[in-house]
């Protein structure tokens, strides 16, 4: 019954429009009343899900995406690719992809990487003569690199809610695999579309102007090694490295780049604590809500419910996956994280699959629906850039789709993909 | 209709002031993780105090900027049924939902007070200061929103309707915000 309290009670709640966190707040709130259980705890347990030394990571990552997006690393990066891929046929939605598989890299937020590349990329592809729904469409579709490909604070969140089962160096290093395949499957799909359409090719600058882009870049794009090395390195702990790495692009950009002014910076600045406070209330209240879901022993309940359809582990984590792509579609990537994990991985483990393996479905599952309607941001976003409404876009979006999930499936169905280069080089 | 544009007023450099002090905290937070590396590394003795210190400066921009977040509606939210609902029917969906807010702000702010005076007594390892500084934030929170949520539902019973746009901005909108 208390069960029954919680989940309807939420629901009702987040349909009748109340912000996700304070449903799951008050769900939790009204559950331990119904319980008789003191309200004292749900707020010591609000508390207790912010104190965690690692999810200082989290506002961290979030400010380097920020300074990456107005610190002007996108345009330089996108006249490297644009150098070094634009002369394929559709060379625009290839520079388009690597662009973003590198700075997704950088700023680990895939909407960071609509804003920052969507906002140079489109306009320049119309003005090519690309259609605008293609444009968006692969600005959109690339932009989940920013979640797979690390550093990704999204990994932080998944791996601070899977309590422990997970590292978030292990994490960091399988989705790199996965991160690369989708941006190389998502490739494929917009040469095809550009060749059936006959996009044209860019003109390649030479190789002295190539190289100057390259060192013009380099400086930025190292901001994601810097994090991502410091944290594989055992140098610094994920906290002190997404600090460093905030520390080095804001170097970057001040003095040598020049390119972020003052006013820039409490832009940022605000931008980044209303971020911070938007995510942490949410992992705030889940660490109630979540309390109360291994009281009730719920990861069993939807184990023996799961195994009731079939007790093969390949139908059970095609029915998560199915499960998480329809809650992508309807709620916020960073809500699903921190109420799904608790409940969905403890049922994964229990069939077999790796929770690293599962930390990566889970971002490329709940990732894409960031890219569907009705609520998935990178592609409002893409479309406002654009000023394309979103029904046409959504008519020819499909190849990205398809490419997308033919490296979903693989990375299901083969553990290798995920799993192979985190025990490489982390044992 | 006078003493509630002073309210707003008042509010609106409330949450000026929240948005000055988080954005300060979350620069030293930086700094913290900065100078931990520094210790550690360079000077060869890493201090103890900065993660403590670090989690709850945390709670300190979290909490206070999450009631700020219920003024200015920039919270995560399913908002497919409140989108197809017009006049009268959206008034009073917002209405609840400003209800709900209010009513979890006061069980935060009072539940909040609680504990603080439960573990005042305590002291945080480390840095020293007594543990009730971790529950203060939930006060803060629950008064705040408590405050936002009598000011819009005051304002959503006069002909305005709503409260008129903040008179001062800590900082401009920014365009896109990375999540």
């Amino acid at each position: 019954m208390g069960l029954l309290v919680l989940f309807g009670l939420f629901f009702f709640l987040m349909a009748w429009g109340v912000p996700i966190a304070f449903a799951l707040g008050i769900a939790s709130l009204a559950t331990f009343l119904f319980e008789g259980i003191s309200p004292a705890i749900a707020f010591q347990r609000v508390i207790g899900g912010l104190s965690i030394y690692s999810l200082i990571a989290v506002p961290f990552f979030v400010f380097a995406g920020e300074l990456m997006l107005r610190g002007g690393i996108g345009i330089k990066l996108v006249r490297l690719c644009l150098a070094l891929v634009g002369r394929v046929r559709g060379g625009l939605g290839q520079v388009n992809v690597v662009s973003s598989m590198i700075f997704g890299g950088i700023s680990g937020s895939a909407v960071a990487d609509t804003s920052a590349l969507g906002s140079m990329l489109i306009p320049m592809m119309e003005k090519a003569g690309y259609d605008k729904d293609y444009a968006v469409n692969v600005t959109v579709t690339s932009s989940l690199a920013g979640i797979v490909i690390p550093p990704s604070h999204n990994m932080v969140l998944y791996a601070l809610a899977a309590g422990g089962a997970a590292s978030i160096s292990n994490l960091f290093i399988a989705g790199i695999v996965p991160g690369i395949l989708m941006c190389l499957s998502l490739c494929v799909a917009a040469y095809i579309v550009a060749v059936k359409r006959n996009y044209p090719r860019a003109a390649f600058p030479g190789i002295a102007q190539t190289l100057r882009y390259a060192a013009d870049a380099i400086p930025g794009i190292l901001t994601g090694f810097i994090i991502v090395g410091g944290v594989l390195s055992g140098v610094f702990t994920v906290t002190e490295s997404a600090a460093i790495g905030v520390i080095y692009a804001l170097i970057i950009i001040v003095f040598l780049y020049r390119s972020l002014s003052f006013a820039d910076l409490v832009v940022s600045l605000k931008a980044t604590v209303r971020t911070t406070a938007m995510v942490m209330i949410l992992v705030a209240t889940a660490a109630s809500f979540a309390y109360l879901l291994s009281i009730y022993r719920t990861p069993e309940l939807v184990m023996a419910t799961l195994t009731g359809i079939s007790d093969n582990p390949i139908i059970i984590l095609l029915l998560i996956n199915v499960a998480f792509l329809i809650l992508g579609c309807f709620m916020d990537m960073a809500a699903l994280i921190l109420i799904c994990t608790p409940i969905f991985l403890p049922v994964a483990m229990t069939a077999g699959v790796d929770p690293v393996q599962f930390g990566i479905l889970m971002m490329m599952n709940l990732g894409l629906g960031l890219t569907t309607p009705p609520v998935g941001a990178c592609l409002f976003l893409g479309c406002s850039i654009a000023k394309i409404p979103m029904e046409k876009t959504i008519l020819t979006i499909w190849p990205f789709y398809l490419a997308i999930l033919v490296v979903l499936m693989m990375v299901t169905f083969i553990p290798g993909i995920s799993l192979w280069l985190p025990n490489l080089l982390l044992g | 209709m006078v003493f509630l544009k002073v309210a707003s007023l008042v509010l609106d450099a409330v949450v000026w002031v929240a948005y000055a002090l988080s954005c300060l905290a979350m620069a030293s937070l930086i700094a913290m993780a900065g100078w931990q590396v520094w210790g550690r590394y360079v000077m060869n003795n890493s201090p103890t105090w900065t993660e403590q210190l670090t989690m709850l400066f945390l709670l300190y921009i979290t909490l206070p900027l999450a009631a700020v977040g219920v003024r200015e509606g920039f919270h995560l939210a399913v908002e497919i049924v409140p989108n197809l609902l017009r006049g009268r029917a959206a008034v009073w969906q917002q209405r609840g939902v400003m209800l709900c807010l209010g009513i979890f702000g006061g069980f935060m702010m009072t539940y909040g007070a609680n504990l603080v005076s439960l573990t005042w007594a305590q002291s945080l390892p480390l840095i020293g200061i007594s543990r009730g500084y971790t529950y203060l934030p939930l006060v803060i929170s629950g008064t705040l929103i408590l405050a936002f949520v009598a000011e819009h539902l005051v304002w959503s019973l006069t002909p305005a309707g709503q409260r008129p746009a903040p008179k001062f901005a800590f900082a401009p909108e920014a365009p896109q915000e990375v999540s």
